[in-house]
Formats: C-alpha cells, structure tokens, sequence
C-alpha cells in the first residue's frame, strides 16, 4: 500500500515538473505577449496543482493539506490577477497581437470579418 | 545529488547577481533584481535560516520589488532610465570604487578574524532559552538577550523615513496618479485583503515559537497598504501624514518605554523580570509590527507628501 | 524518497534557468514581469519541496507569504510603470507618435 502511495506521489511529483517544464517551453517559443500568457496562468498552476497533491499524499495532517490547498488557490489567483491585468492594460494600450513570427493574415481577416457584422 | 542541488542553487545565485548588476535597460534590472530576492529566500531555506527566508520572501516579493518598480515609474524622462557608462574621470566613480572595495575588506577582515576558540553561542541560547519568556530562539535572541540591537534596527528605520522626508519635494504635482480601475483587481482585493491581514498576525504569533515575528508581520502588513494604494484605495494626504508620524513614534517609544522601566525597578536597561518577559515581548511585537507595517508603507508613499506651498523651496 | 524531491527541485531550479532567456530578451516589459509572475509560481513550488526535504515546516510559510504577495509585482507594474507611460503618451498627444 505505502509502495502504491510512493508510486503516485512520484507520478505526480515529477509530471508537476513536466508541466513547469512546458510552461517554461511555451514562455520561450509563443510568439507574442498575450499567447505567452497562456504559459504563465495554464501551464504552471497544473503543474504547481499536480507537485501540491503529490505533497498532500505525505502531508499526515489535515491542516497541512488545507494549507498546500490555500498556496495553490492564492497562487491560481494571482497569476489570474496578473494575467489579467497585463492583457487589460496591453489592450487599452493597444499592444497587438502575433508580433511577426506566426502567420496572422487569415485570422485577421477573419476578425475584421467578425467585427463587421 | 545533493551536492549536484547545492552547486546549482549557488550558481543560479551567481548568474542572477550578474545579470541584475550588468542589466541596461533599468527595467531589466528591477525584475531580475525581484527574482533575486527570491532565489535567496529559496537559498536561506536550503540553508535552515527560515527567519530569514520568511523576511526576505515578504520584503523582497512585497517591499522591495515594488519600491523599485514605483521608481521607474518616477523616472520620467527616458534619459534617465539609460544608465550611462562609467566615467574613469568622475569622482563619484572613484567614491563608490573605494567604498565598496573597503566595504569588501571589512567583510573579508571579519570574515578572516574569527575567534579561535568557538564561543558555543548556540548552547548558551539554548540554556537561557526558559527563562526569555518565548520558545523560539530567534525571537529570544533579538527581543531579549540582544534587544538592544533591534531598538537600533527600529531607530535605523526612523531615520530612513526622516532622510526620505527632506527628499520629498518638488514634483509632488505629477506624482497623483490615476486609479487603475480593474473590476477584477477590484475583487481579488475583498479576497486578498483580510487573508494578507491574517497571515501578518499569524506571522506575528507564530513568532513566539517558530519562525515568524515582527519585521516579517509588519511586512506584510505594509504589503496590504501598498496594495491597496496601488489599486486606487487612499488615504488623503493629511491622513496618511499623520499615520506615518504615529507609525514612526510607536514602536520605538513603547519599546523605550518598556526599556526604561527596567530602571525604575533598579535593573540595568533592557531587562525584563522572568515572569512578565513574555507578555513584554509580546507588546514590543505588537507595537513593533504596526510600525514597521507603517514605516515601510510611508517609504512608499512618501514622495506624495506635497510640502505645504510656503514652505516649498524656490 | 529525498532524493525524488532533490530532482524535482534540480528539474525546476532548470526550467528557471531557461526561462531567464525571456526575461533577458523581453522584448515588451510585459513580457518581462510576466517570466518574473511565472519564476514565483516556480519557487512556491520548490519552496514547498525544499520543506518537505529538509522537515523545515516554516518553509511552507514562506511559500504562504509568497503566494499572497505574488501578484504585487505584477499590479505595481500595470499601475505605475506602464500605465503611465501610457498618460504620458496621451499628454504628449499633439506630437505626431510612431
């Protein structure tokens, strides 16, 4: 039973560090401000959400789990916050979108296309 | 392996000095300068300082970064956010060459001069543990066998805010800055508020028997302050003086105060009597963390203190 | 046991060393303080690990404080650093901008 609970937390541990690993990869490769933001409020609080309930397994008392679960919430909340509030002043700004490296035309096209109707 | 984590923890602390030393644009800089902060809280943990750790986490993710960050916010003129070349003419390169290497000479001197024989300040901590009035020996060491560096440390802050006064001045007109009106920000607030005031006064609780006290509390109190200043809840100038001027008398008068009335009692200054040790303390931390909350969040404030119009130099 | 935690944390002190290269290069501010949000994410994770590690239960407590005080970066950022260069472009309005 105890070997089943290494197993997991194991499992969790290290695909927690996958995630952290694919965020750090989309914060490197996306093109632009705001796909980079998908990086930082998705990819990152899974994987911080997945090292968490991997800890819980060996956490032994309840208010430790209720305390790695208000880290995780507060986490979630502030990079929403901060995600949040970079794409709100980006957009008042008028900062825009796919700076050059992805092919945007059709999108674009599409949005214009959108917005007329 | 855990050889391998210690090498890598030590030169990711080398790479993030570097960088945030050589950065160019300023803003560079500050952000690589917040992470620095972080991966020395990350540093003191692997070196069991939790103290410290918890003091770096709160000053450095919710003082320092933003003091910084509203800085460059100040630097108006793009000019100024350009740091120009170092100029081997200038005198104030030289300044600050000789100072720093002469400051790099007292640490190595210090460092170099250790006593010979080890004074076991560990033990002694340890043995005179029950009778300070608190369980945790961080809290026992600054708050009563070397209380008189912490009365110092709360004068140093005192006079912090007194420097930053004579420089604010002047441009004070510029320096009312729009709200940010977010709705989401606006919300976050209602949750983030009474929990950021909840962890300051378990922090300050905590402090009698694990890491935590004073300075880490009074933190993160003044992190909520700067908080919510930034997301447009404030006080009128008039306010926000006079908290600053309570804040600046509190802790240091009622420490004093508790200081002094050792004398009375016909004791040496700064002792307390065994059974009233940890109820003194107690107060002293209360005091001290409103405080330090007050000064730290006045340091940020400050330069929105406008000199009345007569007193404004021409 | 330990060691799983240790490479989990050399994995992850990794990923910080990498994601550096955003910081370095921005190129928008935006981008910047957006790594920086990210890098705390990072460290409340292995501030947790470590604690776990080491049995250093005040390390959760750090971790706690940096999570709550997480956001203040990015807020101060949006509200004085950005948004008012933003005011400043729009008083400077009657110069033709780029």
């Amino acid at each position: 039973m105890s070997l089943l609970i290494d197993l997991l937390q194991a499992a969790l541990l290290l695909s927690g560090v996958v995630m952290f690993a694919a965020g750090t990869l989309g914060l490197l490769r996306f093109p632009d401000t705001y796909c980079r933001i998908h990086a930082l409020t998705k990819a990152d609080n899974l994987g911080l959400g997945l090292i968490i309930a991997g800890l819980m397994l060996s956490a032994g008392s309840v208010l430790l789990v209720f305390k790695l679960l208000l880290i995780w919430l507060l986490v979630m909340l502030a990079s929403a916050l901060s995600g949040h509030l970079v794409a709100w002043e980006g957009d008042a700004q008028g900062m825009d979108a796919a700076s050059g490296d992805l092919p945007s035309s059709g999108n674009a096209a599409q949005d214009s296309a959108e917005r007329e109707r | 392996m855990s050889v391998l984590l210690d090498l890598l923890l030590l030169s990711s602390l080398w790479v993030f000095a570097l960088l945030t030393l050589t950065a160019l644009p300023l803003f560079r800089g500050v952000v690589f300068f917040i992470l620095l902060g972080l991966m020395l809280a990350l540093v003191w943990i692997r070196l069991d300082a939790p103290d410290i750790a918890l003091a770096e986490a709160a000053i450095g993710a919710g003082i320092t970064g933003v003091l910084l960050l509203d800085t460059l916010g100040h630097l108006h003129h793009r000019a100024d956010q350009e740091s120009s070349p170092i100029r081997l003419k200038s005198s104030r390169f030289w300044v600050a060459l000789i100072s720093s290497l002469s400051l790099a000479g007292l640490l190595l001197w210090a460092l170099l001069d250790t006593p010979a024989t080890p004074t076991m300040l560990a033990e002694q901590v340890a043995r005179a543990l029950p009778n300070s009035g608190v369980d945790h020996p961080i809290t026992a060491v600054l708050l009563n066998f070397r209380s008189y560096d912490t009365l110092l440390e709360i004068g140093v802050l005192v006079v912090a805010i007194l420097v930053g006064l004579t420089l604010a001045d002047k441009d004070s007109a510029q320096l009312s800055l729009p709200k940010l009106p977010n709705p989401l920000l606006q919300a976050c607030l209602a949750l983030l508020v009474p929990l950021m005031l909840m962890v300051s006064s378990y922090l300050l609780w905590a402090g009698s028997k694990q890491p935590g006290g004073a300075f880490q509390a009074g933190a993160v109190l003044a992190a909520t302050g700067i908080l919510l200043h930034l997301s447009g809840f404030r006080l009128t100038l008039r306010t926000s003086e006079r908290l600053m001027r309570a804040g600046l008398l509190l802790g240091f008068s009622v420490f004093l105060l508790v200081a002094a009335s050792a004398l009375i009692d016909g004791q040496p200054l700064l002792t307390y009597p065994d059974h009233l040790a940890g109820i003194l303390i107690l107060i002293i931390e209360l005091a001290l963390t409103l405080s330090i909350g007050l000064i730290l969040l006045s340091l940020f404030t400050l330069p929105h203190f406008a000199l009345p119009e007569q007193e404004r130099p021409k | 046991m330990s060691n799983l935690y240790i490479l989990c944390i050399i994995l992850l002190l990794i990923t910080l060393l990498v994601g550096l290269i955003r910081v370095w290069r921005g190129p928008r501010s935006a981008d910047r303080i957006l790594s920086a949000q990210l890098f705390g994410t990072t460290g409340v994770a292995i501030l947790l690990l470590l604690a776990e590690l080491q049995s250093q239960s005040a390390a959760r407590d750090a971790a706690l404080v940096l999570s709550l005080l997480a956001a203040l970066a990015t807020v101060a950022f949006v509200s004085r650093v950005w948004s008012n260069a933003r005011h400043q472009a729009r008083e400077a309005e009657h110069e033709p901008s780029d």
